[in-house]
């Protein structure tokens, strides 16, 4: 499983890296703009992300804007065999309205409130089929 | 009276004196008495001749005195007439000065009267009878203490006896008479002391003056309703001012509730963070004593960042809550850094929106003052930016935040790139529960605050214009 970390705060880029060291080959990216390149690049090189752990406030690009081109860039990829990434949002502001928005409009897979518990994003990740 | 007698008697004796010093003059001749002596020491013829030419110069002599006395007498005469006349002319005068004033008592408007020092009546004149009800005939002997209230009579009494007595000076006094119905009648009254007669009477006048009294207790009635209307106005107003404070407390409320929601929003993501790399923290020990990673070294190194976390974590809640406390004395403070303090707490709420903050400009200005509260009306006007651009769906958002001093004020202004205010609203939107936001979403009492704690508890001013691409708020304090 290859998996993007998208995250602004080094030390939660840092513990998400620990938990998923053992079930995945992780690439970082500290903002959203920096996601969507190394996303697109990694759909160049025939090495997609099967995961991408998205922070939604971040500078420069925040997640919402960068899931939408990450999703735009999936669409453009001439490979319709491929299974789209899943991606889980992770956000801070655990309004009910922004979750929703990224999942109508932004095509986001599901979300997690910070703090994250590592339980429950294994959890999700086996309800996803990523692990077992 | 005396007057006349004493010129009765003066005019005859006049006239008697005249005639005596005529005769004493006649006696005293001296040519009469040189005559006599001059008699015994001269001749016959010459002695009869000198008698013929001395009993002529006696018979002239006589005929003079006559002449002289009857010349005095006329005079007398003549004097005893002019004297007679004179009185006769005094006492017509007399008799027509004392008809005038009959006459003048008796048209006049004012009440004369004269009492006895028993109290009796002995004259009042028509206007007197009227002010109170009787015939004029009724009232001669009448005491009157029967003229007189009840309530006025005991200084009433005391007056007409000091002045009877000789011990008051002539009185002027306002007190209540009794009219013949029964009523009260208002009366001005003057008494002083007569002895003309030979007795001692009390002589005055009284004026009525209910309908002076009545004007003047309906002027007084309408000054105390007056008054009575100023103290009810007064009151009123009192009432207004302080439900109009209320007014204001209850939206200083409100808004400080309302900026305390977005603060909560601005802290809880504030505060995730931090909870966040702390459960991390936490997680990862737990993982790394499961691997056996968990060395002195990574525990130590775990356990500092855990507390770092912790206490970022308490500063939070002490920033918070200084930010909100209400300031209970004015301090001196720094314009800048309370911009710069608000900003602190602002832009957390904008970055997740993608809207760039940015702050120029610099202020030396110290202010005495609510600093808590001045961040306040400053927050209300950044967070009415803030939605403008997010409800705006705007570009490139962004609030820029420009400090500069103006003499001894320091001015603020915070603009936007949001497209600004829709033009018929500009004028209202400093007007309380004014909202052009989406129902529910604002309560009207933001700018209105912000207005009410700048010109009113500053001194200061606040107004609002639209630049080409947004709208422009200045603060001036």
């Amino acid at each position: 499983m290859r998996c993007l970390i998208v995250e602004d705060n080094d030390m939660a880029r840092e513990g998400l890296k620990y938990f998923l060291a053992d079930h995945a080959e992780i690439e970082i990216a500290v903002n959203g703009r920096e996601a969507v390149t190394i996303f697109q690049r990694a759909l160049t090189e025939q090495k997609p992300f099967d995961l991408v752990l998205l922070d939604i406030i971040m500078p420069e690009m925040d997640g919402q804007q960068a899931l939408k081109l990450i999703r735009l860039a999936e669409q453009r990829d001439l490979a319709p065999e491929r299974k789209k990434a899943i991606i889980i949002m992770t956000t801070a502001l655990n309004a009910p309205e922004n979750m929703e928005e990224a999942l109508w409009e932004g095509d986001c897979t599901d979300y997690l409130v910070k703090p994250i518990v590592r339980a429950d994003l294994m959890a999700m990740l086996r309800r996803y089929g990523l692990t077992h | 009276m005396i007057e006349k007698s004493r010129k009765r008697w003066r005019l005859p004796n006049l006239a008697t004196l005249l005639v005596l010093l005529t005769l004493v003059a006649a006696l005293a001749t001296p040519s009469r008495c040189s005559a006599a002596l001059a008699a015994d020491l001269e001749p016959t013829k010459a002695r009869q001749e000198r008698a013929l030419s001395e009993e002529y110069r006696e018979h002239q002599e006589t005929i003079w005195i006559i002449a002289c006395a009857l010349l005095l007498q006329s005079a007398a005469i003549t004097l005893l007439v002019k004297s007679a006349r004179r009185r006769r002319q005094a006492d017509q005068l007399l008799r027509e000065s004392e008809e005038r004033f009959r006459m003048l008592a008796e048209r006049s408007q004012t009440g004369i009267y004269v009492v006895d020092g028993d109290g009796a009546i002995r004259y009042v004149n028509r206007t007197f009878a009227e002010i109170f009800g009787y015939e004029r005939d009724e009232m001669i002997d009448m005491n009157f203490r029967v003229l007189i209230c009840q309530q006025d009579l005991p200084a009433v009494v005391d007056s007409f006896l000091g002045q009877i007595g000789g011990r008051l000076a002539p009185s002027h006094s306002e007190v209540l008479g009794l009219h013949r119905d029964g009523s009260p009648v208002d009366l001005e009254l003057f008494a002083t002391l007569n002895k003309s007669s030979g007795v001692p009477r009390v002589i005055g006048t009284v004026l009525d003056i209910s309908a002076r009294k009545r004007d003047e207790r309906h002027k007084e009635h309408q000054q105390q309703e007056l008054e009575r209307l100023n103290h009810t106005l007064e009151q009123r107003i009192a009432e207004e001012v302080e439900q109009s404070r209320e007014k204001d407390r209850l939206m200083m409320q409100q808004s400080r509730f309302a900026a305390m929601g977005e603060m909560i929003g601005n802290i809880a993501h504030q505060w995730r963070q931090p909870l966040n790399m702390l459960g991390m923290v936490i997680q990862q020990m737990q993982m790394e004593q499961e691997k056996g990673h968990l060395t002195d070294e990574v525990m130590e190194l775990r356990s500092a960042k855990g507390m770092e976390l912790l206490l970022c974590l308490s500063r939070t809640i002490d920033d918070f809550r200084n930010f909100f406390r209400p300031d209970i004395e004015p301090r001196p403070f720094s314009l800048a850094k309370a911009i710069a303090k608000t900003v602190e707490f602002f832009e957390p709420s904008c970055s997740c929106h993608g809207i760039k903050v940015t702050v120029e400009g610099s202020s030396s200005l110290m202010y005495t003052g609510h600093v808590n509260e001045f961040s306040q009306a400053m927050l209300n006007i950044l967070n009415n930016a803030r939605d403008a651009l997010v409800e705006g769906n705007v570009a490139h958002p962004c609030i820029l935040i420009v400090l500069h001093d103006e003499g001894a004020r320091g001015v603020v202004t915070v603009s936007d790139n949001g497209g600004g205010i829709a033009p018929g609203v500009i004028d209202k939107i400093f007007d309380p529960y004014f909202t052009t936001k989406e129902e529910g979403k604002g309560t009207g009492v933001g700018l209105y605050m912000a207005r009410t704690i700048v010109e009113r508890h500053m001194q200061g001013s606040i107004r609002a214009r639209n630049l080409p691409d947004g709208a422009e708020f200045t603060v001036i304090i």
